[in-house]
């Protein structure tokens, strides 16, 4: 629509915009995306938090994990994200709180966190270069990385690796997916304490319902 | 005498989608306006994946309308919140072809031009600061007036006027080049 107080200049512009159409998602990807929606929230906020913070303890004491979300990571999206990143420019990371990701040997260093949309993205480096951790809460969908790769093992950890070095692993409930480091470098993840465990669950479950974290 | 005339349609009462009805049948609009605004497909199906997040969340609270107005709200809000976020360390992300955009001079065929046209568009629009890209995709790509605009993004019609106009002069600008 052409506004009175536009140029002409400004409405060539706009036309050209206008002309450009709507761009399709990829095949299948919206399909995907409805399968893995995200868990329901419950109506009576304060006495559901309580509630299931109480079996959260009692899930993570007995090792119940409930029914979990099945993920299968576009790894080649993640490469991308990766790649994105420029090690050169990042600093220390803000939150002193981050530990080294799961998997990742000593020697390199925490140096920032963001949020990729689904993904929590953890960038870490030394000396030789950077590499990234993503993770996100589920269970990897072993059955659809069908001929991706190769499935292997770090100590009692079984990994996928892609062709291209991507490696995939389960750990605590969530699924990660490590660019930049080949499998060879990766240590077994360490279990963490119940406590952490707790509190990593309850932080997901306020941040589902609303509420700040 | 007249017969009184009623009209005995009853008015089917506003119904809240189901979030499935959103990400199915709405899923393609949220996609090309993340794509839009992000200017990759990594980053559109990043931003998708929040908004379906959101639009859950949302639903709660929703009042039957315009549909895709408040999906367009919702996107453009994500988008936003996630370049402030990334904004203390800035990230640049790679094109979907990168050996397009190496090999991408100008061509003389004037209908190979006009073809990559949208592709360049395109490019300008995602070398726009966000805070211009986001009005002007509003604007010019999905037809919102300056006061929807000014509502979606939580600012004064003179803002979104102005921010519109820079927007667009830095795309003249830029293919002008």
């Amino acid at each position: 629509m052409i506004d009175h107080h536009e140029e002409p200049w400004e409405a060539e512009i706009s036309s050209l915009l206008g002309a450009m159409g709507s761009v399709e998602p990829p095949e299948g990807f919206l399909d995907r995306a409805v399968d893995r929606r995200p868990a329901a929230a419950g109506r009576a906020v304060g006495a559901l938090l309580f509630a299931v913070v109480a079996l959260a303890a009692v899930g993570v004491a007995t090792g119940l994990t409930g029914t979990a979300r099945s993920i299968s990571p576009d790894f080649t999206a993640l490469e991308t994200r990766h790649r994105a990143v420029d090690p050169t420019s990042s600093g220390v990371v803000d939150d002193p709180r981050g530990d080294l990701p799961p998997g990742v040997p000593e020697g390199f260093v925490l140096v920032d966190r963001l949020d990729d949309g689904a993904w929590d993205h953890e960038v870490v480096a030394r000396a030789g270069g950077a590499a990234s951790v993503f993770r996100q809460a589920g269970t990897l969908d072993v059955a659809e990385l069908g001929a991706a790769g190769e499935r292997r093992t770090i100590g009692s950890t079984d990994v996928w690796v892609t062709h291209a070095d991507v490696v995939m692993f389960e750990h605590e409930d969530e699924v990660f997916v490590v660019v930049g480091l080949e499998v060879d470098e990766l240590v077994e993840p360490a279990p963490s304490s119940v406590t952490d465990r707790v509190g990593g669950f309850v932080g997901d479950l306020t941040r589902e319902l609303g509420f700040p974290s | 005498m007249t017969p009184e005339v009623s009209d005995t349609r009853a008015e089917a009462p506003p119904v809240v989608p189901t979030w499935d009805d959103v990400a199915r049948s709405h899923g393609g609009f949220i996609y090309s306006v993340a794509y839009r605004l992000t200017g990759n497909h990594a980053d559109a199906q990043d931003l998708v994946q929040d908004v379906l997040l959101r639009v859950r969340r949302g639903l709660r609270t929703y009042q039957p309308g315009n549909l895709e107005g408040w999906l367009a709200r919702i996107t453009t809000n994500a988008f936003l919140d996630t370049t402030r976020k990334k904004k203390r360390r800035p990230t640049v992300a790679l094109p979907d072809d990168p050996d397009r955009v190496l090999m991408g001079s100008p061509s003389a065929d004037a209908e190979s031009a006009s073809r990559d046209l949208p592709d360049h568009l395109q490019r300008l629009l995602g070398e726009l600061a966000p805070e211009y890209r986001a009005p002007v995709v509003l604007k010019d790509v999905l037809g919102y007036s300056y006061d929807e605009i000014a509502d979606h993004l939580g600012v004064p019609i003179g803002t979104v006027r102005s921010r519109i106009h820079r927007g667009r002069a830095k795309l003249r600008e830029a293919l002008a080049r």
